[in-house]
């Protein structure tokens, strides 16, 4: 299941929400949760819900294994283990076909290609349920002794299939014990709606833009045209996954937790290093953690280690080479900045912003065409390659025909949310209309995106890819 | 102290004011969800939908297998998609929305260019089996080329037809299942089909066609008709002359592929020299009885027959017709606000027609050639009442000729003036006769084969794939034909 999707916000989320504050009994809303967020995934993953119970399991009892034996070979032992289990379930679901075939290709083997449909997720948990045993092993969090809690913590649906990937030592205290209160389910339900509307009203416009303007062939289509379509793809991820994240947090606050940000308006750094840490935010982390820093960091051989962080990056996104360029095209971005662009561009303000947003773009261009002639030809036709013409009508047709849309979609990629809210706070005598303003502005978001959502049968959602 | 308590009071009010609106707040999107939730439950939920021309996603029913599949979840979401409370308000509401979305010069605006322009990701027609069409999550028909979808039989019972003795479901034309178009555009309250076209399909289309030259005796003549569509024809102000690709061009392309024993029919030259007239819908994506009649003039010079003046005609008249552009655009106003009538003529002889239903030829049923009681977004369905896999009409003209026509829902209206110049005409649709074509025509004593298909549809894989595996495939039992 989806957020975004009629079945949810009319079905799912109000039994949800009613058997859960239905009673204070701290056990039972676990419970509700729990049971919901296992609803949740078998729905769209019947047969590997199993996988998602035997991850939590294994690594509730790595996590007691390891308390009991800390500072000793057993709580080594017990996390190798753990990262044996998890990093292979993953390296069998996700990536075993691509490494067969590659390897097909370079010996000339015939291997039979193992085909696994990729479960839902399961990037997201395995990370997950990852730092926890980490972070129990260095002594950062207390393992959980509460089977049916440290199950609420992995599978809760709110962050389960598509993010931010929320670390047990962020949420641990809540898990145990946390308060709803008015002001968060206030908070969230706005929160949510945003979200909401970041992926209904705008990643699934430009997503169609997208689909229309990169497929089919090419070098067929103007110069214009195909940059509409690449940056119409930029639009789209952007909005899709920080819109999930939204979503996940304000749903998040209205059961009591409070996750940390995963997105803090991206396309307005000044650098690829900026970028990546206003960009998914929770996987940046989690790499510097438990990757970066673990292999040396800055103190040795920094770019080798770079180069790991930025390859692993690119390749947790998708097993495919598109990924795995894309993630090196930011790794050698960050290397060079380190070397010497950052001082550069720390002293040209616009031009700054120009450079990120140019190289972010041509980024998406890998990120986005798993096949590599495509993805030629689209570097073709935006550079003037492929001498497809510069314009065309149709493009015209479609800009003209969408300017407020398209206006809304790149102003709100800046931070005017917060600013509009640093506004208000800093005028006592605006506190209240603002706040009775949200009112109908939550009424209006909800009809909005249900209308969209009737009238629209493109809903995929991006991130289930990963 | 006094200071302190009147500092307090005030504060405790506005934070309970502010409770309130926060309460108020939450408490708005959660009646709107919970009644919308319950209406979406408790109210009668349609079955099928009138616009888009096709039955709703029903709640699927439950297997293991499907459900391990995931395909069981799929279709309760679909269905409950489907059937959504106030389904049609809301998508015009969200119609609306789509306008808003920036300036319409002229009412100029298109409609999703569908990907894939080429016509090569049609899948071919082996691997089309209609449950999997039925199961394309596919709501909107603007976002795909396969998207409106096929609609088997109208579940419309209140018009009663006229003539036929069996009880008769009117077919309605299901708006060219898996066409490749390259987009909708609305213009001066118009909606153009775009023509994206194919140089692959466009060959293979030649090439069926030729199959067709070498596949029956010396006395059976083969025509083939491509007829252009209304973006082709119609004269745009030079800044969108090119928004369409020419369909003249992909016309004489596959006419210059076909071998001599072929004989091409120029319906694009009569269509042309009476372009500023009625021939093609606003709203719909079909031509107008008009239309075909200018092709069935072409088609009767070619075929070395008299065609009848179009005066000749007794003429009705259908009002309010909204068609399938009207859906394909999420029903958008300027197309509401220009609605099509739709002119069709009597039958002008004699004839007993019989008409056969999908999936069985076994059993004909007598018909008629006109429908006139069709309506609404059916209105097309005049001609011949829409896709039949089958429609035998059998006049009282005595010439020795008997011809078969194929064809996608283009074909329906000259089909009803055509087979009134043949002694009996079997009309044949691409998609849905399940019999063998060689065994048709000779079996029946056929002397004409007419291939009419629109432009699009010649370009399109899935069309010409069915037309090519009517020549080959078998029906598994014996076709019943009507002998008197």
């Amino acid at each position: 299941m989806v957020f975004a999707n009629l079945f949810f916000l009319y079905l799912f989320l109000p039994l949800n929400l009613i058997l859960y504050f239905s009673t204070k009994n701290r056990a039972f809303r676990n419970a509700v949760l729990i049971f919901f967020s296992l609803f949740f995934y078998a729905w769209g993953e019947p047969v590997w819900v199993t996988l998602l119970i035997f991850s939590a399991t294994i690594d509730y009892f790595h996590g007691r294994i390891i308390e009991k034996n800390f500072g000793k070979i057993g709580a080594k032992l017990a996390l190798i283990s753990s990262l044996v289990l998890n990093l292979g379930l993953l390296g069998i679901f996700k990536y075993s076909g691509f490494f067969v075939e590659n390897i097909n290709l370079l010996t000339g083997l015939e291997l039979p290609v193992p085909e696994f449909a990729l479960p839902i997720g399961i990037s997201f948990y395995t990370f997950q349920t990852l730092s926890y045993t980490i972070d129990v092993y260095r002594g950062k969090v207390e393992a959980q002794h509460n089977y049916m809690k440290f199950f609420m913590y992995v599978s809760l649906y709110t962050q389960l299939v598509a993010g931010p990937i929320v670390r047990y030592a962020d949420v641990a205290l809540e898990v145990n014990n946390r308060r709803e209160n008015l002001e968060d389910i206030w908070s969230g339900t706005a929160r949510f709606l945003v979200g909401l509307t970041k992926k209904v009203f705008i990643a699934n416009t430009a997503g169609q833009f997208a689909e229309t303007y990169l497929s089919g062939d090419l070098t067929a289509k103007s110069t214009a045209a195909v940059w509409f379509g690449v940056l119409m793809f930029s639009i789209q991820i952007y909005y899709d996954f920080s819109g999930y994240s939204d979503m996940a947090i304000g749903l998040g606050k209205i059961f009591g937790f409070h996750f940390l940000e995963n997105f803090n308006y991206p396309y307005i750094s000044r650098s690829a290093t900026e970028f990546w840490r206003r960009w998914h935010m929770s996987l940046g982390g989690f790499f510097r953690d438990y990757v970066y820093i673990p292999l040396g960091g800055n103190r040795k051989h920094q770019y080798l280690n770079l180069f790991i962080v930025w390859f692993l990056t690119g390749f947790w996104h998708g097993a495919s080479w598109n990924f795995i360029i894309w993630g090196l095209w930011f790794g050698a971005l960050i290397i060079i900045e380190k070397l010497f662009l950052l001082k550069w561009l720390k002293k040209l303000p616009v031009l700054s912003n120009i450079y990120l947003l140019f190289v972010a773009v041509l980024g998406w261009v890998m990120f986005y065409f798993e096949d590599m002639g495509q993805m030629f030809d689209c570097f073709a036709v935006m550079f003037g390659a492929k001498g497809t013409g510069f314009w065309d009508i149709s493009l015209e047709l479609t800009l003209i025909g969408n300017i407020f849309w398209i206006i809304l979609a790149v102003a709100f990629c800046c931070p005017i949310l917060p600013a509009a809210k640093k506004f208000v706070e800093n005028r006592p005598k605006l506190h209240m209309p603002a706040k009775v303003l949200m009112i109908p502005a939550n009424a209006v978001m909800l009809i909005m995106n249900t209308a969209l959502l009737v009238g629209m049968s493109y809903n995929p959602f991006l991130y289930y890819k990963f | 102290m006094k200071i302190d308590k009147h500092a307090y009071g005030e504060d405790y009010s506005k934070n309970r004011n502010e409770k309130i609106v926060k309460i108020a707040s939450v408490a708005v999107c959660l009646l709107l969800i919970f009644v919308i939730g319950i209406l979406a439950w408790v109210l009668p939920q349609p079955t099928y939908s009138e616009y888009e021309k096709r039955d709703l996603n029903q709640m699927p029913e439950f297997s293991l297998e499907s459900l391990f599949k995931g395909e069981y979840t799929l279709g309760i979401e679909l269905a409950y998609a489907d059937t959504f409370t106030f389904r049609e308000s809301f998508v015009k509401l969200q119609s609306w929305m789509e306008d808003m979305r920036g300036i319409h010069i002229d009412g100029a605006q298109i409609y999703g260019p569908v990907p894939g322009t080429t016509g090569d990701e049609i899948p071919p027609a082996s691997s089309e089996s209609s449950s999997e069409q039925e199961s394309e999550p596919s709501v909107n028909p603007s976002s795909g080329s396969e998207s409106i979808p096929e609609n088997p039989v109208s579940s419309e019972s209140s018009s009663v037809p006229e003539t036929s003795s069996e009880p008769e479901q009117p077919v309605v034309d299901d708006g060219e299942q898996g066409e490749t178009v390259a987009g909708i555009f609305v213009y001066k309250g118009i909606a153009f089909e775009l023509f994206g076209g194919s140089k692959s399909a466009a060959e293979y289309y030649a090439s069926v066609v030729n199959k067709y030259g070498d596949a029956f005796g010396s006395g059976v003549q083969v025509y083939n008709m491509v007829i252009p569509k209304h973006a082709e024809l119609y004269d745009f102000p030079r800044k969108y002359q090119n928004i369409s690709n020419s369909e003249k061009d992909s016309i004489d392309y596959i006419y210059s592929m076909l071998d001599s024993d072929v004989k091409t029919v120029d319906a694009y030259s009569v269509l042309a020299a009476h372009k500023d007239e009625y021939l093609y819908f606003n709203t719909d994506h079909h031509w107008t009885g008009l239309g075909a009649y200018y092709a069935y003039t072409a088609f009767m010079d070619a075929a070395g027959l008299s065609y009848y003046d179009y005066d000749y005609y007794t003429k009705h008249t259908i009002e309010g017709f909204l068609g399938t552009l009207y859906s394909g655009t999420n029903m958008a106003k300027a197309l509401e606000e220009n609605p099509d009538s739709v002119e069709w003529c009597e039958f002008p002889v004699a004839n007993k027609t019989y008409q056969y239903n999908k999936g069985d030829l076994q059993n004909y049923f007598s018909s008629s050639v006109m429908h006139g009681y069709a309506s609404g977004p059916y209105s097309y369905g005049v001609f011949l009442g829409g896709d039949y896999p089958l429609t035998i009409i059998k006049t009282n003209v005595n010439n020795g000729r008997k011809l078969v026509i194929i064809k996608e829902s283009y074909g329906n209206a000259p089909a009803t003036f055509i087979a009134a110049g043949f002694e009996e005409t079997y009309v044949v649709d691409e998609r849905y006769y399940d019999g063998n074509l060689v065994e048709l025509v000779e079996s029946r004593g056929i002397t004409d084969v007419l291939i009419i298909n629109n432009c699009a549809a010649a370009n399109t894989k899935f069309h010409i794939a069915n037309i090519e595996s009517l020549l080959t495939q078998s029906y598994s039992g014996a076709i019943a034909y009507p002998e008197d």
